[in-house]
């Protein structure tokens, strides 16, 4: 039953899955592009971290496109047969949704391949400066967490009722509101900036999407 | 002449008379006992003057002792700082080494309500106004750091940037030394991280100072350190510096040259302090004495005698550790992180299996 859950899901996510391990070997690679002529520029070590880092932003955002593909691709098909077909299945729902997780996760595997062998590339064909080193594991390895956590945050929203849905984006909303009436009230109580820094903190779930992606660094 | 005085006084003659030379005594052996002399004799005279002073103030003054620190305070404000001058003396014991009690003459910092008070040989602070123990600390810290900066003299103080490393410990500084190494665009630092200790010396702004800018930079480095902060929209680039940026490497060298001593070392503060730290940890007892017993001589010298090597050795020393503090590459997560994420993937994973969608309702 997996295998088929895998095989309908890859196929779903086939051409969407093609464009991703695309981008996900040519970051890396353009990231370093400068590296050649920083080199002969004489060694320094400085333009070749800025220009490095400000490729940084494209692994989360790739993350968390990869993550956010992953799970509408698990449950749209279901939500548009109204889960009939899974319903019809003599499987529980939980070992359902598992399966469609797993079968969801296996789909961040060729992106976070292609990151690193992106990575293992670009390091090998830069003139990397003495002191600076290429990390594409250490890269890969957190890009697949982030993507991880990206899917099953999205998963775990894809997988309940419109009407869960609308319950989240509320209690949001609400919050915006009041916190935008208390500003205009004068009332400094800044609960909304600090929530969302709590979750892109530690130990919020969000905290990998933060911090320097860098493929070389000291 | 004051009561603490006479008693100063009185007590190195019985120091001197103690202490007088038998007839059989070398040259060298007479020149450490008259060398030790005087570091007594000032250290007697320093105290005087601070008691004199202070005698002079006709105010409610009181003493916190802690280790080589003498914090002299209005009453009220002593009993605050106490704690906060205990912490600083321990830092200062961390950063000078075990010999923090030989110091030439006390060190004596004075905390003041805001009235005027002047005492000889002490920096004086106003401290009185702080309500967190941090702030006090830190100005408690400040205040010893001046009174350590000048006796160290004009020209350490000058190369040195402000700082003998106090704010961090000497592990944290070596650390950003070691990305100031590797990331500096200077030619000194390359060829020092390559094991020429010469130009380790000239990337920290030692050494001779003739050529400096040929040691410390080439053509490519001044094209990016001197376009530094002139990419400014609508400002338009001086003629010279468009002329260096389009490849003229002997007008970057001359625009480098006529900015004097506003060109800077490639090595900055951080680094500086890191080798100061090293030479006194390294120096073990009298370290600090030997950095501030000359201050005319050169730093390389002052820095050698300090930690008790030949400079060369110092050098290599420090480019070995600053070379093996390379920080663990920021770019992976930490096992933390990795932990937190992969807890967060099963707790949301757990929401998405109890989804409300096929329960009863």
């Amino acid at each position: 039953m997996f295998r088929q859950m895998l095989y309908t899901q890859l196929k779903w996510s086939l051409i969407a899955l093609a464009a991703l391990v695309v981008a996900g070997f040519a970051i890396p690679v353009l990231s370093v592009q400068q590296a050649g002529a920083v080199a002969s520029a004489g060694s320094n070590a400085g333009p070749l971290l800025v220009a490095v880092q400000s490729w940084g932003v494209a692994y989360p955002v790739l993350a968390g496109v990869v993550g956010l593909i992953a799970a509408l691709t698990a449950w749209t098909h279901d939500h548009r047969g109204n889960h009939v077909y899974a319903l019809s299945l003599p499987v529980a729902r939980w070992r359902y949704a598992l399966l469609r997780f797993v079968a969801g996760a296996s789909l961040v595997i060729p992106v976070a391949v292609a990151v690193w062998i992106g990575g293992l590339a670009a390091g090998s064909a830069s003139t990397i400066p003495s002191g600076l080193h290429a990390y594409p594991t250490a890269l890969a390895l957190r890009f697949v967490l982030t993507t991880l956590v990206a899917y099953a945050a999205f998963f775990a929203i894809a997988s309940g009722t419109s009407r869960t849905a609308a319950w989240v984006l509320g209690v949001i909303g609400a919050a915006v509101v009041i916190q935008v009436v208390l500003s205009a009230a004068g009332v400094h109580a800044p609960f909304l900036p600090d929530a969302v820094g709590r979750l892109y903190t530690w130990p919020g779930p969000f905290q990998l999407f933060t911090g320097r992606w860098m493929l070389i660094n000291v | 002449m004051s009561s603490a005085r006479v008693a100063v006084t009185v007590a190195l003659g019985l120091a001197l008379v103690s202490h007088t030379a038998p007839a059989q005594q070398s040259a060298a052996e007479r020149a450490a006992r008259v060398h030790a002399l005087q570091v007594v004799a000032a250290r007697a005279d320093s105290v005087a003057r601070l008691v004199d002073s202070v005698l002079r103030a006709r105010r409610a003054l009181d003493t916190v002792r802690s280790g080589p620190l003498r914090v002299i305070a209005d009453t009220a404000v002593a009993r605050k700082i106490r704690p906060a001058v205990q912490e600083v003396s321990r830092i200062v014991a961390t950063r000078l080494g075990p010999d923090t009690t030989l110091l030439t003459s006390p060190l004596a910092v004075v905390a003041t309500d805001g009235q005027p008070l002047a005492i000889a040989g002490a920096e004086v602070g106003r401290i009185d106004t702080l309500e967190h123990q941090d702030e006090t600390e830190n100005r408690v810290l400040y205040l010893v750091r001046s009174a350590l900066f000048r006796r160290a003299g004009s020209a350490f103080r000058a190369w040195s940037g402000g700082s003998l490393g106090f704010a961090t410990d000497g592990a944290h500084l070596t650390r950003i030394a070691y990305i100031d190494l590797v990331t500096a665009p200077s030619r000194a630092a390359r060829l020092c991280r390559a094991g020429d200790l010469a130009s380790c010396a000239a990337a920290l702004g030692l050494g001779p100072d003739s050529n400096r800018v040929t040691r410390w930079y080439s053509a490519d480095d001044l094209r990016t350190v001197l376009g530094r902060g002139t990419d400014i929209p609508g400002r338009p680039m001086s003629r010279a510096l468009a002329q260096c940026e389009a490849g003229a490497d002997a007008q970057c060298f001359a625009l480098a040259a006529s900015r004097g001593p506003g060109l800077r070392a490639p090595l900055g503060a951080s680094a500086r302090s890191s080798l100061v730290v090293l030479a006194l940890n390294r120096g073990g007892r009298g370290a600090f004495n030997r950095l501030v017993a000359d201050s005319t001589a050169p730093l390389t010298a002052r820095l050698a005698s300090t930690a008790g090597m030949p400079f060369p050795e110092l050098m290599g020393l420090w480019r070995s550790r600053v070379l093996a503090a390379a920080p663990p590459g920021t770019t992976g997560a930490t096992t933390g992180a990795q932990w937190t994420a992969a807890g967060w993937v099963v707790v949301l994973l757990a929401l998405g299996m109890r989804s409300s969608r096929w329960r009863r309702s």
